[in-house]
């Protein structure tokens, strides 16, 4: 039976993914939750780590604990904060880290799936090393804490005192895309000089803002507002996409929509098959027409 | 001070195609830089105008990389090296790590800093920044916007989903950079002239005293690559914004 350990900074992710992997792997689960926060309730054997500055604890504390617990499996979440945690870990163990898997199948290895940005290809990814290290990218079904009994420890790990936090200030949190009911995605179609004329649209229609991969790489869109599998899945009653052309790793974020208006002045836009209206027009013009 | 930084090039998408080890192919093919690794360059740069520090790039690849550097360098970068060995073909990122740590311990002395991309856009791992610092025992700071400097330490800025976090760190330390509102320059006549005539030191693996096969090493592979399905296809209806009762039903449906 294999041994497995769940990290993350975060409790509805370690739930979510033990939910996942139990259907998946018959195995002893443990968990190992880094936060600041000392009141926690999982599912399985835990330990909290507790700590401000995730950045800055010596890490050997979660090497003794995989030794201990002779874990040969380690899962984790993907975002940013986990993972650097994990690619530490990945060096002290010697482990290569498959990262942003969206599935695996237990054979004689462990294969994962992750999307091949920015081709339209998902890639089988193997580890070749002794501890399996993955970091999973999968849609938190379990939105709220159950009546969760566990076994748990706290930990103060050993800190490097190499550096730490000045301070923290929330930022504005206005509610995102995915809360939206109308949202217009702009895609590289869109000239930037344009983008406010949509803006303006968006006002008219009270939709919101979301912006493709490519616009928020090239520095136009805002990142919280970027649509896809390395982005947000949205699911509005209304998208409207302008200048979108449509790459499979954006339509995964948006095929939950409702309904689906694609503007494009080519007409052989992959985005026209995953859409219900199909306009072959340049999107100035649309927008003029719509806000007659 | 020295900031070192790490780039990478990306081929860009519609050149992408693989070899039969699944591997992007990165030889002769039209490229640009990483987007992340942009706003680290303009960081470092940033720090050199009011500090006057040595800005040293550093990438690794095929030795048409060497355009990446000279790039750098008509931004204001002071000095490049290249990093290109045939055996590094294939490589995964704990091996770019493991190389890139070593050029990084060739180059420097005592007072350093290492500024990374928050993330590659082919690979999007964030694996390498943690893992250099990992490598040279120096502490990490990913998600960074700004960064200054106080005495001996970095305050850097960072932006994660729902707050603005200073960090206090010590000195050497590795920083990776997100896209952010800080726009990178554009290169400057007389340091494009300067980087036409510039070129790059070119590291071997011998020369980091390293010696692999960079695919047998990397602990990950890459089995297949498949094309996504089309899962869900619609029987979209063709709209001509000239009907106006064509009209009239979209706008039906945009103002509902």
């Amino acid at each position: 039976m294999n041994n497995v350990l769940i990290i993350s900074t975060n409790t509805l992710n370690i739930i979510n993914i033990f939910n996942y992997l139990k259907t998946k792997i018959n195995a002893n689960f443990r968990a190992i939750i880094i936060t600041e926060n000392k009141e926690v309730l999982l599912p399985i054997k835990s330990c909290i780590i507790k700590t401000e500055n995730i950045y800055d604890i010596d890490i050997s504390i979660i090497e003794k604990i995989i030794m201990d617990e002779k874990i040969d499996i380690i899962i984790s979440s993907s975002e940013i904060e986990t993972k650097s945690i994990i690619s530490k870990l990945a060096v002290k163990l010697e482990s290569g880290v498959l990262t942003d898997c969206y599935d695996i199948v237990l054979k004689d290895n462990i294969i994962a799936y992750k999307y091949a940005l920015p081709q339209d290809c998902f890639a089988e990814v193997i580890s070749k090393s002794k501890i399996k290290i993955i970091t999973l990218n999968i849609q938190n079904t379990v939105l709220k804490y159950e009546n969760l009994k566990n076994e748990t420890i706290i930990i103060l790990p050993n800190l490097y005192n190499k550096s730490n936090i000045i301070e923290k200030i929330k930022t504005d949190n206005q509610r995102g895309i995915e809360f939206s009911k109308k949202v217009i995605g702009i895609g590289r179609g869109v000239k930037p000089q344009d983008i406010d004329m949509i803006k303006q649209f968006a006002k008219k229609i009270d939709a919101t803002i979301g912006y493709t991969r490519p616009v928020v790489y090239d520095g136009i869109g805002e990142k919280e507002s970027q649509i896809g599998i390395s982005g947000k899945i949205i699911a509005p009653d209304l998208y409207i996409a302008i200048g979108i052309s449509g790459k499979e790793y954006h339509i995964k974020g948006v095929e939950k929509a409702k309904k689906i208006i694609a503007v494009n002045n080519d007409i052989n836009a992959p985005i026209k098959k995953h859409s219900d209206y199909f306009i072959c027009d340049d999107y100035k013009h649309f927008l003029k027409v719509m806000s007659i | 001070m020295k900031i070192i930084v790490c780039l990478k090039y990306i081929v860009k998408e519609e050149n992408i195609k693989f070899d039969n080890n699944g591997n992007i192919i990165r030889e002769n093919v039209e490229f640009k830089i990483n987007s992340f690794d942009e706003y680290a360059l303009e960081n470092a740069l940033i720090l050199k105008d009011r500090h006057n520090f040595e800005i040293i790039t550093i990438t690794m690849g095929p030795l048409q990389t060497i355009d990446l550097i000279r790039y750098s360098i008509s931004k204001g970068a002071d000095n490049g090296f290249v990093i290109s060995d045939p055996l590094l073909k294939g490589c995964d990122a704990f091996i770019t790590a493991l190389v890139l740590s070593k050029a990084i311990n060739k180059i420097v002395n005592d007072r350093f800093m290492v500024f990374c991309g928050l993330k590659s856009e082919d690979g999007e791992t964030s694996i390498v920044p943690p893992q250099i610092a990992e490598r040279l025992s120096i502490p990490f700071i990913p998600l960074a916007i700004e960064i200054e400097l106080n005495q001996s330490n970095a305050i850097i800025t960072s932006q994660t989903k729902n707050e603005k976090i200073k960090y206090l760190s010590q000195i050497p330390c590795v920083i990776s950079f997100d896209i952010s509102k800080t726009k990178p320059r554009l290169p400057s006549l007389k340091n494009t002239i300067k980087a036409k005539r510039f070129n790059p030191k070119i590291f071997s693996l011998k020369d980091l005293e390293l010696q692999f096969n960079a695919i047998e090493k990397s602990p990950t592979q890459v089995i297949s690559y498949k094309k996504i399905e089309d899962n869900i296809e619609k029987n979209f209806k063709l709209i001509d914004i000239r009907n106006k009762y064509e009209v009239e039903n979209i706008k039906k449906i945009i103002y509902e």
